[in-house]
């Protein structure tokens, strides 16, 4: 089974595109964190309480997300060095 | 984009003919459209065109199958082996059932993006409706087959982290981290094929001859490299939900990999 057009996995495009989601983990974590807390603020009446917490949550899973690609680079990156 | 961007002739001609009975349409469902002879948007006609392509090329494609294949044949074949090998490479073995819907997915945004380099038409990806769309699809897709493959409850426990004291903190970030995917998804295709579109057009208003063709020729390069990122993430994300052990699987398949690569 060889993939046609020469993208074969030598270059490891897979590891292209996760790098390519980590620059986004983070504003995109942060950016939907505000939008869920705006949107509940709206709909319980609490003014400014939700999007001050979600959006603090959004900058935890952005980093977490961010953390948990790093670590998965560092350990591919020292699984192929051992080899 | 008011200043860079006309009317395209086929939406206007689209307009012209359906325009009308598709706003009353929509007035039945109780909306109502501001101006009803221009009310479908450009990028859902280019939708349209790439859906009749689709299906008009591959019902060809399947209709007639030999056993010594055709030119045809052999690169519809081969385009499906292709996006076959990917998932089987990342999910395993049994991923083979995600096929139809990744490859249906991934040719769908190849054929978008490619769309954009023909006169007269657009890349409907660079709109943020359509990436936000397909990104949608996918978030259900692989949510849906998680929940298939492990059972509601298993699949729900994922979220709560692995010590249960944290899970009232882990749960939000969790669900913020899954609905950040569809985000960092949308916003990585839209912003491409639209910034490779709008340099196109400015190079273009300023040396209309000759000096676009290489940025034209780059374009086709991003059109097939962002529609191969979006397959592979799908894939990944996928192989996350479905997988018992999604963190141990992940990193032995891609040590497998990592000695395949190094072989």
């Amino acid at each position: 089974m060889s993939p046609p057009l020469g993208l074969r996995p030598r270059i490891n495009y897979r590891r292209l595109a996760e790098a390519t989601s980590l620059g986004l983990a983070l504003p995109s974590g942060i950016a939907i964190g505000m939008f869920i807390g705006y949107w509940l603020d709206k709909w319980l009446k609490t003014d400014h309480w939700m999007i001050i917490i979600w959006t603090l949550l959004g900058v935890a899973s952005g980093l977490i997300s961010l953390l948990r690609g790093l670590k998965k680079f560092i350990r591919d990156a020292e699984a192929g060095k051992e080899d | 984009m008011e200043g860079l961007e006309h009317t395209l002739g086929i939406v206007v001609l689209v307009n012209r003919l359906i325009g009308r009975p598709v706003a009353s349409l929509l007035a039945l469902f109780g909306i109502q459209v501001a101006d009803p002879a221009h009310c479908i948007p450009d990028y859902i006609v280019m939708v349209f065109i790439v859906a009749v392509i689709m299906i008009v090329l591959f019902t060809l494609a399947g209709k007639k199958r030999d056993l010594v294949p055709g030119k045809f044949q052999v690169v519809s074949e081969s385009i499906i082996r292709f996006f076959e090998g990917q998932i089987v490479e990342i999910v395993g073995p049994e991923g083979k059932k995600y096929t139809p819907v990744i490859g249906t997915v991934g040719l769908f945004i190849v054929f978008c993006n490619l769309l954009g380099l023909i006169p007269g038409l657009m890349s409907p990806t660079a709109k943020l409706n359509v990436t936000i769309g397909c990104a949608l699809s996918v978030f259900l897709y692989y949510h849906g087959q998680g929940i298939k493959a492990q059972g509601l409850l298993k699949y729900l426990k994922h979220f709560m982290g692995p010590i249960p004291a944290i899970a009232p903190l882990m749960i939000p970030i969790e669900l913020i981290s899954h609905f950040s995917r569809v985000i960092s998804l949308s916003i990585r295709l839209f912003s491409n094929i639209f910034a490779e579109e709008v340099l196109i057009v400015v190079i273009a208003s300023i040396v209309p001859l000759f000096l676009p063709l290489p940025f034209m020729v780059l374009s086709i390069f991003t059109a097939l490299l962002q529609a191969f990122v979006f397959v592979l993430l799908s894939c990944i994300y996928l192989a996350g939900a479905v997988e018992e052990e999604a963190e141990h699987a992940v990193s032995a398949s891609s040590e497998a990999h990592l000695k395949e690569a190094h072989a």
